[in-house]
């Protein structure tokens, strides 16, 4: 996806050829932060792309937004798939945090278990957690789920998917005085993954904090699953090993997605 | 006094619920004084770090340093998830609890020396710290450091006692509310 900003947002995404739920939420997150009657997203050209947004309420989304849509949409009918999936949503108040934490319980619980259930739970409590209190977004998230029964992939598993347009992790950071000095996203990525490092100034919200995503990222690990963290100019990719890397195009706020393998219907150890 | 937390869907998630729910229990609390803190998770399938530590970190971080002779607190109705939830937050903020899971008293938080101890003294269930020294094979300096901790978070309770010979000493009971915390 590619973006320019001159007389308005446009987002470009006729080039995609494949996409996550982190690329559905993404999407939703960045047209979010233009003008709506100054920002159009431009449809991927793959029929079967453009389908897959919009079986994912992508373009809903946007049409709630007043965001133009450009592209061809096909037309199909859709089978509802609660047991499979969270279309991409909103999560802009308390009740949608915990209906949106509640669906994704439940989805991974009839898929995987229980005892995925809760830890996904777990997990995705830190990055909600994270939104309402560092991402400072006016407008919320967006969120969405998939369970893949690896049928085409050959690898089962769940992914879940949370972005704001906040500001963001460096700017999170430097709002406590030890990060000020932090120079650029990557930096800022980095530092966050590490235990202890907090926008919190002083632990002025009691001690602890800090240790969120070294959490996601340890419990992962010990299943054998993975997170991308996308910040700015920087992206995150954490499984067994980790790798913070700049990309050329900024995006807003911050965007995670965590991966869990599943083997024989229950989560990958 | 016996307070179930409110959970709705059998999840609790945001900083949000977590604080409702505390300001519920402090309400009862200064409505109705106890000798004695049940807090029952029982329906909670599932919590977050989030919630844990809006509740129950700040909850015991207020009652640990507000009162003088703690009152036994004990943590039931958890599964074996929620409670490393408990545990984390009450380890990152050096807290700990007593919780009756799986029909065994344990201590949240803590160090592994510290739950090691707990665990001798529920063992004993009433002793002296030289008792509790000679079990464990630690100095009763190293206990009654220990045994301080646990008495702050309601997790022993004590009396003084005359000793034959002259003076007075402590003597360490795990608390009637930890036999029976269902009937509670």
């Amino acid at each position: 996806m590619s973006c320019a900003e001159e007389g308005g947002l446009i987002i470009d995404a006729t080039k995609l050829t494949w996409a996550s739920p982190l690329d559905l939420t993404g999407l939703a997150t960045w047209a979010s932060t233009g003008v709506p009657s100054e920002t159009s997203v431009l449809l991927p050209d793959r029929p079967e792309l453009a389908g897959y947004l919009s079986r994912m309420d992508v373009l809903a989304s946007l049409t709630e937004q007043d965001i133009d849509v450009h592209g061809a949409i096909p037309i199909g009918d859709r089978t509802d798939l609660p047991d499979r999936l969270i279309e991409v949503r909103r999560i802009a108040c308390e009740g949608d945090v915990q209906l949106f934490a509640s669906d994704v319980f439940r989805l991974v619980q009839s898929n995987v278990g229980d005892s995925a259930a809760r830890l996904v739970h777990s997990l995705l409590g830190e990055l909600l957690d994270n939104v309402s209190r560092h991402a400072q977004s006016a407008s919320g998230a967006f969120g969405a789920a998939q369970v893949y029964s690896g049928a085409t992939t050959g690898r089962p598993g769940i992914e879940i998917s949370v972005s704001d347009p906040g500001q963001g992790i460096l700017a999170s950071l430097r709002s406590n005085p030890h990060f000020v000095t932090l120079e650029d996203c990557s930096g800022a990525i980095r530092a966050s993954l590490q235990p202890g490092v907090t926008g919190d100034v002083d632990g002025a919200d009691g001690p602890g904090h800090g240790n969120g995503l070294p959490r996601i990222v340890d419990q992962l690990r010990n299943h054998r699953g993975r997170l991308v963290l996308r910040s700015g100019t920087a992206i995150a990719r954490v499984g067994s090993r980790q790798v913070v890397a700049g990309v050329p195009v900024s995006v807003p706020g911050t965007w995670a997605w965590m991966r869990l393998d599943s083997v024989n219907g229950r989560l990958a150890s | 006094m016996k307070f179930l937390v409110d959970c709705e869907r059998g999840l609790l998630t945001t900083r949000s619920e977590g604080e409702s729910n505390r300001h519920r229990l402090e309400a009862a609390i200064r409505s109705q004084p106890s000798d004695s803190l049940e807090i029952s998770f029982e329906g909670v399938e599932a919590l977050t770090i989030s919630f844990a530590d809006e509740f129950l970190g700040r909850l015991l971080t207020e009652l640990q340093s507000a009162v003088q002779e703690p009152v036994p607190v004990l943590v039931t109705g958890l599964n074996a998830d929620t409670a490393v939830e408990l545990d984390v937050v009450l380890e990152r903020r050096k807290l700990q609890v007593a919780s009756f899971l799986a029909n065994e008293l344990k201590l949240l938080g803590g160090d592994r020396l510290l739950k090691e101890t707990f665990l001798a003294a529920v063992q004993l269930h009433h002793f002296t710290p030289a008792q509790l020294g000679d079990e464990i094979d630690t100095s009763v300096q190293n206990v009654n450091n220990r045994l301080k901790r646990l008495l702050t978070a309601g997790a022993l309770q004590r009396t003084r006692v005359s000793v034959s010979g002259g003076g007075r000493e402590y003597e360490y009971r795990v608390p009637d509310l930890f036999n029976a915390p269902a009937a509670a």
